[in-house]
């Protein structure tokens, strides 16, 4: 092989390298977690995380939602109990139980029962189950 | 005969029944396309995106696994026809990867909750976007006819690391989207698998096909001005829906006068069935537009089929969250209702119309572009 073509092949390879390690490291650094993963942080910060459902109760204004991560770690999602039915388009009730989240807010990380609390902002909602459910058309 | 003539000839019978197909496809699916019976969140109609933005997806995939196969091939062979059919696969892959992203985005919204989420694959595609957008400043940026190609294809071979990464995302970290094995449960079902993997055939052939052209323009062969129009059948068939489409309608508010007729557009927040004999179903629904809600009774045929489903140890109507026009009248202080028609969410049609704008605009840039 020429040295031409050889020196083309590694400058290829060490810019793949540099696109990757900058690609990913801006990916990471939109906050996507597990739940569980909250444990490596000590200070209030913005996050984003994913977990299960496991447990709510209504409380005044608010709705808190347990949500617990693949490895077990718990956090309480406080939220507003109207920005719940606008997004949500259904009281809460037994059928939120098991459903997976996604939840970007503010997190105060706390000793005890849980991780932490988190002042949701903004609640998402993965597709994953979606799909396991009988079609129709 | 002339072999020009018949080449071009050849291109523009292959891309008129290729688009007559996308057409006929793309009308079924967003009119029509299963989807499933019950979701998490959002209108279940929007799942009809399902049918555009996961076939842009994957042939963004494919048109850069194409050109840098040829890329690989102009470093080790030096043959600049090579270079060529790499540009203008890229041309190709970047275009169907910016609508992927759009696509992708407004159905977030729906589905997800939010349009810009930073779900990993997301973010992903956003950043191969913009590695590839790149490649055209590099290309264009040297003047030198010699080193130009050269550098262009390394680079475009360096860029290529963003697709595997943007793919396997969803598999290492946490995310929105779901992996294959998930959406296969849901692709398998019979009514599924008729639809999905034939607009997934006719979307990845259009695509290498308008490629091709690119390519065959590139190399100074002439195409004939007209293979804009078989594209623009694609951008009238994805308006065609929009009569049945909830774009602007879930903020009416409905004067409850005894006995008045009444027709407004919601969402089903709450759904009851209160009784069903062998040819006719009594049904209970809370519907929400604007902010108020509104009790309705309903009595006939179900809209929609199967009546329920059940979601792990629950059973649930399959009503519930679809986005309705109701037509009936007041009666009781409750509408009963004459008829109920079940709308496309609006992301839809609008993903449909993005799609078909892409593959015009890649006809247009194969006119437009200088061998």
């Amino acid at each position: 092989m020429k040295s031409k073509t050889l020196a083309s092949l590694a400058l290829a390879c060490v810019l793949g390298v540099v696109i990757l390690v900058v690609s990913y490291s801006a990916i990471t650094l939109g906050g996507f977690m597990d739940v569980s993963d909250l444990i490596n942080i000590r200070d209030a910060r913005m996050v984003t995380v994913k977990g299960f459902i496991i447990g709510y109760s209504i409380d005044g204004d608010n709705l808190n939602i347990v949500v617990e991560g693949e490895k077990g770690g718990r956090v309480l999602a406080v939220v507003s109990y109207e920005k719940f039915i606008t997004k949500h388009k259904r009281v809460p009730g037994e059928w939120i139980i098991g459903q997976s989240i996604a939840i970007r807010g503010v997190y105060q990380p706390q000793d005890g029962e849980y991780l932490g609390v988190i002042r949701v902002l903004e609640i998402l909602v993965p597709c994953h189950e979606s799909y396991k459910v009988t079609p129709t058309g | 005969m002339n072999l020009r003539l018949v080449t071009s000839f050849l291109i523009i019978v292959l891309i008129v029944v290729f688009v007559l197909l996308d057409a006929f496809t793309l009308y079924i699916a967003i009119t029509r396309g299963p989807v499933p019976a019950y979701v998490e969140l959002g209108a279940p109609t929007a799942y009809r995106n399902l049918y555009v933005h996961v076939q842009l997806g994957i042939t963004t995939y494919i048109l850069l696994t194409i050109a840098l196969i040829a890329a690989l091939g102009y470093i080790v062979f030096r043959h600049r026809v090579l270079e060529r059919f790499a540009h203008a696969f890229i041309i190709a892959g970047f275009l169907y990867g910016v609508a992927a992203w759009v696509t992708g985005s407004v159905w977030a919204g729906e589905s997800w909750g939010g349009y810009w989420t930073w779900d990993p694959r997301q973010t992903g595609i956003l950043f191969m976007v913009l590695v590839y957008a790149v490649y055209f400043v590099v290309r264009r940026s040297i003047r030198d006819p010699d080193v130009a190609p050269r550098i262009s294809m390394v680079y475009a071979v360096a860029a290529y690391v963003t697709i595997p990464l943007s793919f396997i995302l969803p598999y290492v970290m946490p995310s929105l989207h779901p992996t294959v094995s998930e959406t296969r449960v849901f692709v398998g079902a019979p009514i599924v698998i008729m639809l999905f993997p034939l607009r997934m055939l006719v979307v990845i052939a259009l695509s290498i096909l308008l490629a091709l052209t690119l390519y065959l323009r590139l190399i100074g062969k002439p195409i004939p001005r007209y293979i804009v129009l078989p594209p623009l059948i694609l951008v009238l068939v994805s308006l065609i829906p929009l009569t049945s489409t909830a774009f602007f309608m879930t903020k009416q508010t409905v004067d409850l006068v005894e006995g008045a007729s009444v027709e407004f557009t919601g969402i089903v927040v709450d759904a009851k069935l209160i009784s069903e004999t062998q040819d006719s179903y009594v049904f209970s629904l809370d519907i929400k537009s604007g902010d108020k809600i509104y009790n309705v009774k309903y009595t006939g045929e179900p809209p929609i089929n199967p009546i329920k489903v059940m979601v792990g140890d629950r059973e649930v109507l399959s009503l519930l969250s679809h986005l309705v026009t109701i037509k009936g009248i007041v009666s009781g202080g409750l509408i009963e209702a004459k008829s109920i028609e079940v709308l496309t969410h609006w992301s839809v049609p609008f993903n449909a119309l993005v799609y078909a704008l892409t593959v015009l605009t890649l006809s247009y840039i194969v006119l437009r572009l200088k061998p």
